[in-house]
């Protein structure tokens, strides 16, 4: 009977030896190239949620910027000469009649 | 023996089966064939149309402005609006009776008008433009079946009827009509962009799809000359004078003399346009600027150029005199003065003064036929001012050969010559600016889409006159309104220069003037001795008018008041 306990000999320049045979390479790629497909699927996924978040805030954006348009419209319609003319009926003011211009020598003028 | 027989059919009948796969094979290959080769580019442009969104991108029309000259402030006079169009499907419509209500009581329209409506297509029927913002929410809001909103977009006056003739409109087909829509129609529509995208089957676009669209360039926003509030009063102050008076027509022009900048240029009767549409075809020559496209004989107005080019050519001093003896008769023709009078020796500043057409006759006969025309040339009548509106008239000025002795004394005084109210006022401000003629202009600066400003400078066009002899011309303007026909536009405390036209109207088919009919004229610059503005006014066949001192002067008098308010001049003399 040989001994089963014997030890293997002890090799200084032992080096581990990895081999991988054509079935388990092509099982890895296969593997590889699926991960990828996965992740790529992924952030396609996510990019295409993005884009809709986008288009949702475009929309938003657009229609903001289209009530802002309207209301500078009502601001300018508002500030307009026949607007302000139907204002001072309402308001009491009279024209100026008369204005009084003074002249003074002196270029300083009192500060309070 | 019966095993070998069923094997031999059996082995027959494979050969069979395999030539009609073969025939189907062929078939479904031939027909792959013809759709994924022969008919490839019909097939890829349709998915095209699935997966790609294709559409103009409206560019931005340029805005209009106005200004506050004291604030330095601009007023939007044109810009753009979009409002919801409010439509009906009625192949799509449930229930057509309560359609109709909702719609008759959103939109305050008769419900009979909408029903009628609907009839007149089973597929689309445009019901109201322009909705308000509370009308389309409403419509929105009611999420109704066959009834749909769209944006459209308007050119819209926030100002209404102020400007109208000098801005024009936007007409039906988004392109500018009259005034400086149509000028700078180019200017202003800009460039459409183009949206090309990749998008999903809902037409939202995909994130990392192609994207070849093109963005649209706005157009240039244009910053008039024009201060809204003088525009404002010189409308104001047209319009009740035509109104008061009974007048056709009539028009205001102010302008910086020594800029040639237009600050204002009213025109009665006007129109809003923003309601362009529901002007009348008989009446579109409202939409016309009158100030610059229509010609006139402008009348005694005129004498100021007379003698103006006497004083320049040292034929004659402010106090020059000559002999009036109330006619001056040339080829069979006599020519008297308006009140029939004979006036006796006179000076020049009484010519000016009582407006005498034997006095501007003298004058011009001074200078002679060729040296008056090119004298006449000089001020700018006979050619276009070059303002930036369509339409403008280039008056008539005939040649000295084209006339005889008698014409050419005529158009002394306005007559046998035609000028449009802005040739007039600019000859005028030459005068006002030290005898140095400016452009007239109305656009100072433009701003493009990017932000770039291009300002537009005053423009030289010629030294008219010497300085010294706009100096005297101006002291003899002044005589007028303070001793003479232009006293109704005089302002207490301040030196006002001016002169009065009453011109008569010609006959339509020619041979002579209408009677009882005149124009008014009259124009007048402020302060005198250092002008800032100055202002022409014309009224057109005034009722019960017969002269421009009652008509016209008091319009430039009020604008003048107003003006020496707004620019707060001191006065040079004393107030009461």
């Amino acid at each position: 009977m040989k001994d089963r306990t014997k030890r293997r000999k002890f090799n200084r320049n032992y080096r581990p030896h990895f081999k991988l045979g054509k079935y388990s390479f092509g099982f890895v790629v296969l593997a590889l190239i699926l991960v990828i497909s996965l992740l790529y699927l992924s952030q396609s996924n996510k990019i295409a949620i993005r884009g809709y978040d986008i288009a949702e805030l475009e929309k938003q954006k657009q229609e903001l910027l289209a009530e802002k348009e309207r209301l500078e419209i009502e601001s300018s319609r508002l500030q307009s000469i026949q607007e302000i003319e139907k204002g001072l009926k309402n308001s009491g003011m009279v024209p100026v009649k008369k204005i009084n211009y003074v002249t003074t020598s002196s270029t300083v003028a009192l500060n309070r | 023996m019966r095993d070998y027989h069923n094997v031999a059919i059996q082995k027959s009948r494979i050969p069979l089966v395999l030539f009609f796969f073969g025939i189907l094979l062929c078939a479904i290959t031939g027909r792959l064939f013809q759709l994924q080769v022969f008919k490839h580019s019909y097939y890829q442009k349709i998915a095209s149309t699935q997966h790609w969104i294709k559409d103009e991108i409206p560019a931005k029309r340029g805005q209009i402005y106005a200004k506050d000259s004291l604030s330095g402030k601009s007023y939007l006079l044109a810009t753009n609006q979009a409002l919801d169009l409010v439509f009906v499907e009625p192949n799509k419509l449930e229930d057509k009776d309560k359609a109709a209500q909702f719609l008759s009581e959103v939109l305050s329209m008769d419900k009979k008008e909408i029903l009628d409506k609907i009839k007149t297509s089973p597929t689309y029927v445009p019901i109201k433009h322009k909705l308000t913002k509370e009308q389309g929410d409403k419509i929105r809001d009611q999420k109704m079946k066959g009834i749909g909103l769209s944006i459209e977009n308007w050119r819209y006056y926030p100002e209404g009827s102020l400007t109208a003739s000098t801005l024009g409109f936007v007409n039906g087909e988004f392109r500018g009509s009259y005034g400086l829509e149509e000028y700078f129609d180019e200017e202003l529509k800009g460039t459409p962009g183009l949206l090309k995208e990749e998008a999903d089957h809902a037409g939202i676009k995909i994130a990392f799809g192609n994207d070849v669209s093109k963005a649209p360039v706005d157009g240039d926003d244009l910053y008039l000359t024009i201060d809204r509030y003088i525009q404002g009063e010189a409308e104001k102050r047209l319009n009740e004078s035509v109104k008061k008076f009974g007048a056709t027509n009539g028009q205001v022009i102010v302008m910086n003399p020594q800029t040639g900048a237009i600050l204002a240029l009213a025109n009665a009767p006007t129109f809003d346009p923003n309601k362009y549409a529901e002007i009348k075809l008989n009446n579109y020559s409202i939409f016309k600027n009158k100030a610059v496209s229509d010609t006139y004989e402008p009348g005694s107005v005129f004498k100021v150029i007379t003698l103006a080019s006497g004083l320049d050519a040292k034929k004659i001093t402010p106090e020059t005199k000559y002999e009036d003896t109330g006619h001056v008769d040339l080829n069979g023709y006599t020519i008297m003065n308006s009140d029939r009078k004979a006036h006796g020796l006179c000076t020049m500043t009484y010519v000016l003064e009582q407006s005498l057409n034997t006095g501007s006759t003298w004058v011009q006969q001074k200078l002679g036929k060729n040296s008056y025309y090119d004298y006449v040339r000089k001020f700018g009548f006979g050619e276009l001012t070059g303002i930036e509106l369509p339409g403008e008239a280039q008056g008539r000025v005939y040649e000295p050969k084209e006339l005889n002795d008698h014409g050419y004394a005529t158009m002394s005084f306005g007559q046998s010559i035609s000028v449009t109210p802005l040739q007039l006022i600019t000859g005028f401000a030459a005068v006002a600016n030290d005898g140095k003629m400016m452009k007239p202009y109305l656009v100072e600066k433009t701003t493009n889409s990017h932000g770039k400003n291009k300002i537009i400078p005053p423009k030289e066009i010629r030294q008219v006159i010497s300085p010294e002899a706009a100096k005297d011309m101006t002291k003899m303007m002044v005589s007028v309104v303070e001793k003479g026909h232009g006293y109704q536009a005089k302002v207490q405390g301040y030196k006002i220069a001016g002169k009065t036209g009453t011109a008569q109207v010609p006959k339509k088919n020619g041979g002579g003037y209408e009677t009882g009919k005149n124009i008014g004229t009259f124009v007048g610059f402020a302060p005198a001795d250092d002008p800032k503005f100055i202002i022409l006014a014309k009224i057109d066949e005034p009722k019960g008018i017969p002269w421009a001192e009652s008509s016209v002067a008091p319009i430039v008098g009020k604008m003048l008041d107003f003006l020496l308010k707004y620019y707060q001049i001191p006065p040079t003399g004393k107030v009461e």
